[in-house]
């Protein structure tokens, strides 16, 4: 009996394994083959993989350039975003006023707006103003709409620092600035990672306001791109795959590398909202 | 300690001009009929709102938005319960299963709906390529271009890619259940589907209420996937409100109309949100 539990416990694993990692593993089996390999044998192991398919989707230069847009973007508006929600949720811990908690609803009636809102009215201010077709276009939004959730998750945290510590900070002449510098933010280390797993996430994955503000080619980033790849090239199949695999791999390393932390980022940015 | 607001500032410098005003602006640019380019703009008041309850695609496109949160609720939350009961049970291999369950969510949802269109083409998918060696399917079908089958196809790319997210949310709530509970109903006398069903279910009332205020939420604001793989075809058979609102305002350049589709899409999911805050509150 123990051994038929243990049997279909197996199975049942292997089966949900293969549901949710099969689809990945053909695409880079398929991004290892030739397209006449695709076309004779659509399922099985590449007979001789090669990687000239990735070789082709880097070589044609706007794979690079994406990625490095990507990078870029994803990098600025992690860093704003850890800075600025970190300023304003330690201006929000603590004690009550008026001020705070009307700030406090502000902020939270923000994270129910879904970003689309944003579009139309973001256009018309970049084409009044100037500055559509930027990257800049890209990263103010992307702030605002992961700030209201990095605020929450910092005002919490730093309000489950024990008194304590702060107490004795301010004994040693640590108040406002210094004791944000010097006790807050060295405290919070793991806060801010998960934080920043989860915004990372958000802006490289972003595809809507990308695909609204973006014209110029060298600008694009990696989810631009990719659907213009597959606009352009969606019959080559091969290369469609590679370039799948190249979008896909940095986002899956680091879960694979950091693991625990993407799982806390997941679980605590939805506890917390 | 009054000064201590002024940290929020930065924060503002982003929040207003990138997230309020352009939601106020949303609204207000809904009453009127504008097409992006010109200054000239006609106020209609609310005829915009008329108009959409009236307009067949927005219909149908509630309706899709409707159908994916209904399935959401009932078979990929189901289905992310039970394999959370199962994960949790596991002795070894946890680790690699929530990893695996995490992976699908780490493909930007343009990079899901690629690959899902690959997956599903009719003459090299390994889909309907199995399906035929299994002889369950006679002839290549195009599913995606079919449009009693579109929004089914969605729907699984939708479900694979996000079961693990909500997985990982009920494991959390799993384990904040104290295991004398489950013990104590065991010596009891209950069985093991009496504990899940009995003790183990409604002890997670709140983390499945935030599953589905999530899916909700979700749903609702749909957008990349679809475009990435039918762009709301055919025949807008897969259109939701967002891919809509999205053509609307960047393919006809109706602008005014578009941003009263996105409003309208701004209040569902507010509501939903809302909702979901005072039915938490009262629960405590």
């Amino acid at each position: 009996m123990r051994r038929v539990r243990f049997f279909c416990k197996v199975a049942f694993c292997a089966g949900a394994l293969l549901l949710l990692l099969g689809p990945l593993v053909w695409l880079l089996f398929n991004a290892l083959k030739t397209n006449a390999e695709i076309y004779q044998n659509p399922w099985g192991i590449p007979s001789s993989p090669s990687l000239d398919n990735f070789r082709g989707v880097w070589g044609g230069g706007e794979f690079g350039v994406a990625f490095w847009n990507s990078l870029k973007i994803t990098g600025i508006t992690v860093i704003s975003t850890l800075a600025l929600g970190c300023l304003a949720g330690y201006g929000l811990s603590s004690e009550r006023s008026w001020v705070k908690s009307s700030l406090i609803s502000l902020f939270l009636a923000g994270m129910m707006v879904p970003p689309h809102v944003a579009l139309v009215p973001l256009f018309r201010l970049y084409h009044g103003l100037g500055g559509s077709d930027t990257h800049y276009a890209l990263m103010g939004p992307y702030v605002a709409f992961s700030l209201p959730l990095a605020i929450f998750v910092m005002k919490r945290f730093f309000e489950s620092i024990p008194r304590d510590i702060l107490d004795a900070g301010a004994l040693d002449g640590l108040s406002g600035p210094g004791a944000l510098r010097w006790i807050y933010l060295p405290l919070s280390r793991s806060a801010l990672t998960t934080l920043g797993a989860y915004t990372a996430i958000f802006s490289w994955n972003e595809f809507a306001f990308a695909l609204t503000f973006l014209e110029t080619p060298s600008l694009r980033t990696l989810p631009l791109a990719l659907m213009d790849y597959s606009d352009q090239y969606g019959s080559d199949v091969a290369m469609t795959c590679a370039a799948l695999c190249i979008s896909v791999l940095p986002l899956v390393l680091c879960l694979f590398l950091f693991q625990a932390r993407f799982e806390e980022a997941l679980t605590q940015g939805a506890l917390k909202g | 300690m009054k000064t201590r607001s002024l940290y929020c500032v930065p924060a503002l410098l982003f929040f207003l001009p990138f997230l309020l005003f352009p939601l106020v602006d949303c609204l207000g640019l809904s009453r009127f009929v504008w097409d992006g380019i010109t200054q000239d703009k006609v106020f209609v008041g609310l005829g915009h709102y008329r108009a959409l309850w009236l307009d067949p695609v927005m219909r149908s496109s509630l309706g899709h938005n409707a159908l994916l949160i209904l399935f959401s609720l009932l078979f990929q939350l189901s289905l992310a319960f039970l394999l959370a009961l199962f994960v949790s049970k596991l002795s070894r291999g946890a680790r690699l299963m929530k990893g695996a369950l995490l992976t699908p969510l780490m493909l930007s949802p343009v990079a899901c709906g690629l690959l899902w269109g690959d997956l599903l083409d009719p003459h090299l998918g390994p889909i309907q390529t199995g399906l035929r060696g299994l002889g369950i399917l006679s002839r290549p079908q195009g599913w995606l271009s079919d449009p009693g089958w579109s929004l089914f196809w969605i729907f699984i790319a939708i479900s694979w890619r996000h079961v693990g997210f909500h997985v990982l949310l009920m494991l959390a709530g799993l384990e904040r259940i104290p295991r004398q509970t489950e013990e104590a109903a065991r010596v009891d006398g209950a069985g093991r589907l009496g504990v899940t069903f009995h003790i183990t279910l409604p002890l997670m009332g709140k983390t499945v209420a935030l599953c589905g205020l999530l899916s909700v939420v979700g749903s609702l604001k749909y957008f990349d996937l679809v475009y990435a793989m039918t762009r709301g075809g055919p025949a807008h058979a897969t259109e939701l409100v967002a891919t809509y609102a999205y053509k609307l305002a960047f393919d006809q350049s109706r602008m005014g109309y578009a941003c009263a589709a996105f409003s309208v899409l701004f209040g569902l999911t507010f509501g939903a949100g809302v909702l979901y805050r005072l039915l938490r509150g009262r629960s405590g």
